[in-house]
């Protein structure tokens, strides 16, 4: 019936209010009149002098009439209320005081008639004082004048009884209806004070960050959520609104089961036991974590964290206003700036790393991680059939473990581990069945993520170069002549983390005619043939001891021209060659056939060890057990058009005499 | 007030005792396992039990139901470590009077013997009255 008014001021909101309740309330007085009066038709039968009968009767249907006709205007508009409001006055006051005149005027006790006429106006129409009192004074009004016009003999006692009537009535009628202006007033504010909070309530709620609603316990593993809810509910939970539902329904596809058995008995807590804020706040099962979001395309997973604020309703029940909020951004930061700190102490380990290492090594480091990278690269857009996809693979491989042993060589632990991971990823794909050109675009985000590491680190590198202010030129010479210091190096860091004692002894090193350019090259050779030797090679110090040799192990490296050649001789004294183990990982990975296994002799399954992927260390390590190390010895030689024969005793050593021709390292 | 002390810690169990030395409450039993503690229970129906949740021979939790079998009216406060948030409420919903988290500390477990204590007043003649009214206004 009451419309929402939104923005008119409020004064003539009241009087379009007023105005409407006035005209609801004299279609009742219009009907109640059209129904009585007629009535009264028998009452007129009973006790009216016949010859009046007739007259009244004509009288009644008249004015029913008439009313009938108002009622139907008052319907159809509720314009001109207080001039509806006189004219039933008028019309019944007249009707009925015609009636008193031909009953002996101001003698007949008719009059009663029109205290009821002035109660159904006056008292049930909110007219307040002025109105009330025009309308009571035009019904006593018109009785007096119609009796006064056409006056009968009477007794002035009657007179008075009847005035003094009329007029008490008029008093009540007038003070009922002022009161109920005034109670209309409050209604009407009342009204409005609501409209002006749910308005208030519906834009709070349309607009904060927090999912809010209330939770009511209904019986005693029920609890639902109460009709309002703000906004961001079915934003942060991804559904329609929750209002009536199950809290626990509600909020069983979100979380895992154990999640939710938890939030059943911490909710029976909170309702039924004398709990305060600081349990309430400390037990809360829902306090951050996350949860699987199904959005229109995918499950989105978001970090929320639920708050449960004790209300006392009116009704002096127990609720919970239930608040949730989406702090996935607050962890992923916090997440971020975890990862911050570690990445500040990674650069501040390469960093140090850096500063130890002569400016030479380093120029050389960044030159061959350039071409490696750039290797990867190239075969990542290979664009080919299987065959070439898995050469691609090799090659990545090949580059990727290369870079890992420089980059040990250097100390960068970082850079290392970083490169260690890309190499888990790309044996995922080598170890693939069905390998297609997608799989490789896979690798290239990981990829990225060394580059990342690699700008750092050139970055470092060349802030310290320039604070050091060392020239190019002065690098270029001293790249090779650095091998022997960081080869030594290398050995000292990976022997202490195998548990070994290994020195190496560089007997001879004239590098006379080589360029520093082929630095990287040599050492890459260098760097995998050590690796090789302190996993495989050499013995744990007891073990030495025990077959009679020095508990520390030495490495032996003589490097000189050889008239068109230069000669790497690289000696180890460790235990050599392990058969047994070869052939045993042989038949495991099915390149030796069972059947076939008496045919491999010593010779067969040395050039086992040089195939790509052959690994006999016992698992996975930072420094070996890839099955990618003697690979790259023999590919990098056979790229150089050079050549390497192997001698070794059982229990006493390995020697690599490797001869790569001069003019090809100048070329490089 | 007579008050109990049950955990499988000899630490635990003299620093408990430690911190009852300032509220003068009378300690009348200890007891190092769930089944030890439910035999001295029965003996001395303590007012108040500090009780360990996870205990060898029987858990706090089936501890916590048994004295409450036997004294209905006895406060009992878990004591349990900070991870496990669903069994403490499960122990409140099985009656315990609340929890305190390990490590103890004094004030913390002095706090709450206080609650208690008034909780228990409060739970007697006209003060119980005043509530309700206080409630129904």
């Amino acid at each position: 019936m009451r419309k929402k008014r939104k923005n008119i001021p409020k004064s003539e909101n009241f009087s379009v209010y007023l105005n409407k309740t006035r005209n609801d309330w004299l279609k009742i007085v219009s009907m109640l009149s059209f129904t009585l009066i007629p009535t009264f038709i028998v009452l007129d039968y009973i006790v009216m002098p016949d010859e009046l009968f007739a007259k009244f009767m004509i009288f009644r249907l008249v004015v029913s009439g008439i009313l009938i006709i108002q009622y139907i205007i008052l319907r159809m508009s509720s314009r001109y209320a207080s001039l509806h409001g006189l004219f039933i006055t008028i019309l019944a006051g007249t009707m009925i005081a015609l009636m008193t005149n031909d009953l002996g005027g101001f003698d007949s006790g008719y009059y009663a008639g029109l205290n009821l006429v002035m109660m159904a106006v006056v008292i049930l129409v909110p007219w307040g004082f002025a109105h009330g009192i025009l309308n009571a004074l035009t019904i006593i009004g018109i009785y007096a004048i119609v009796n006064v016009l056409n006056l009968h003999s009477f007794q002035i006692e009657n007179l008075i009884n009847n005035m003094y009537f009329l007029f008490s009535t008029a008093l009540i009628a007038v003070s009922v209806s002022q009161i109920r202006l005034q109670l209309l007033r409050k209604e009407f504010d009342a009204n409005i004070h609501l409209i002006i909070a749910k308005e208030e309530q519906d834009t709070i709620m349309n607009s904060v960050d927090e999912g809010l609603f209330i939770v009511q316990q209904e019986k005693e593993d029920e609890y639902v959520i109460g009709s309002q809810q703000s906004e961001a509910v079915t934003q942060i939970l991804g559904t329609s609104s929750l209002a009536g539902k199950g809290f626990l329904e509600a909020l069983s596809p979100y979380f895992p089961e154990k999640i939710i058995t938890d939030l059943a008995e911490y909710l029976f807590m909170i309702f039924n036991r004398d709990v305060d804020n600081d349990l309430i706040r400390d037990l809360n099962p829902l306090e951050k974590l996350e949860a699987d979001i199904p959005s229109e395309l995918e499950i989105e997973n978001k970090m929320l964290k639920f708050e449960f604020k004790p209300i006392r309703q009116m009704s002096g029940e127990k609720s919970y206003l239930i608040s949730i909020k989406d702090v996935s951004k607050e962890v992923e930061m916090e997440n971020r700036m975890l990862n911050n700190e570690i990445k500040a102490e990674h650069e501040s380990q390469m960093m140090l790393a850096i500063l130890q290492q002569g400016p030479a090594m380093l120029q050389d480091f960044v030159h061959g991680v350039e071409t490696e990278i750039s290797d990867i690269e190239k075969a990542i857009s290979t664009d080919n059939n299987t065959e070439e996809l898995s050469d691609a693979i090799e090659t990545i491989f090949r580059a990727a473990h290369s870079m890992k042993g420089n980059a040990a060589l250097l100390n960068l632990k970082f850079f290392a581990e970083q490169l260690d991971v890309f190499e888990e990823k790309i044996i995922e794909l080598r170890d693939s069945d069905k390998l297609v050109r997608e799989d490789l675009q896979t690798i290239e985000s990981d990829l990225d993520i060394i580059k990342e590491v690699y700008t750092t680190l050139q970055g470092l590198i060349k802030n310290i170069q320039e604070f050091q202010g060392k020239k190019e030129t002065e690098t270029q010479e001293t790249a090779l002549e650095s091998i022997p210091g960081a080869l030594t190096e290398l050995v000292g860091r990976i022997s202490v983390e195998l548990g070994k004692k290994v020195r190496l002894i560089a007997e001879k090193t004239d590098f006379t005619g080589l360029p520093a350019s082929s630095a990287y090259i040599i050492r890459d050779i260098l760097v995998q043939l050590t690796r090789n030797s302190i996993t495989h090679g050499l013995e744990e110090p007891e073990a030495r001891v025990k077959s009679g040799k020095d508990e520390t192990g030495s490495i032996t490296l003589n490097m000189q021209p050889d008239g068109d050649s230069f000669m790497i001789d690289y000696r180890d004294d460790g235990k050599s060659f392990d058969f047994a183990a070869i052939r045993k990982k042989g038949l495991e990975s099915g390149k030796i056939l069972e059947s076939e296994v008496e045919q491999w002799n010593d010779t067969k399954l040395l050039k086992l060890i040089f195939d790509s992927g052959f690994s006999t260390a016992g698992e996975s390590t930072m420094h070996a057990g890839r099955g990618v190390g003697m690979d790259i010895v023999k590919q990098r030689i056979k790229n150089m058009g050079g050549d390497f024969k192997i001698k070794y005793r059982q229990g006493e050593y390995t020697e690599f005499k490797i001869t790569i021709p001069i003019k090809v390292l100048q070329e490089v | 007030m007579k008050i109990m002390i049950v955990d499988d810690s000899t630490i635990v169990r003299t620093v408990i005792k430690r911190y009852l030395a300032i509220t003068k409450d009378e300690i009348v039993a200890y007891a190092a396992n769930g089944v030890e503690a439910i035999e001295r229970f029965k003996e001395h129906l303590p007012d108040l039990v500090t009780l360990d949740i996870t205990m060898p021979e029987m858990n706090g939790l089936e501890a916590l139901e048994r004295m409450l079998e036997i004294k209905p009216d006895a406060s009992i406060l878990m004591i349990s470590a900070l991870s496990s948030k669903d069994t403490v409420v499960k122990a409140i919903n099985m009656g315990a009077a609340g929890y305190l988290v390990k490590p103890v500390e004094a004030h913390q477990l002095i706090d709450k013997i206080k609650a208690i204590k008034e909780a228990a007043n409060e739970g007697s003649g006209f003060k119980r009255i005043f509530r309700w009214r206080r409630q129904l206004l």
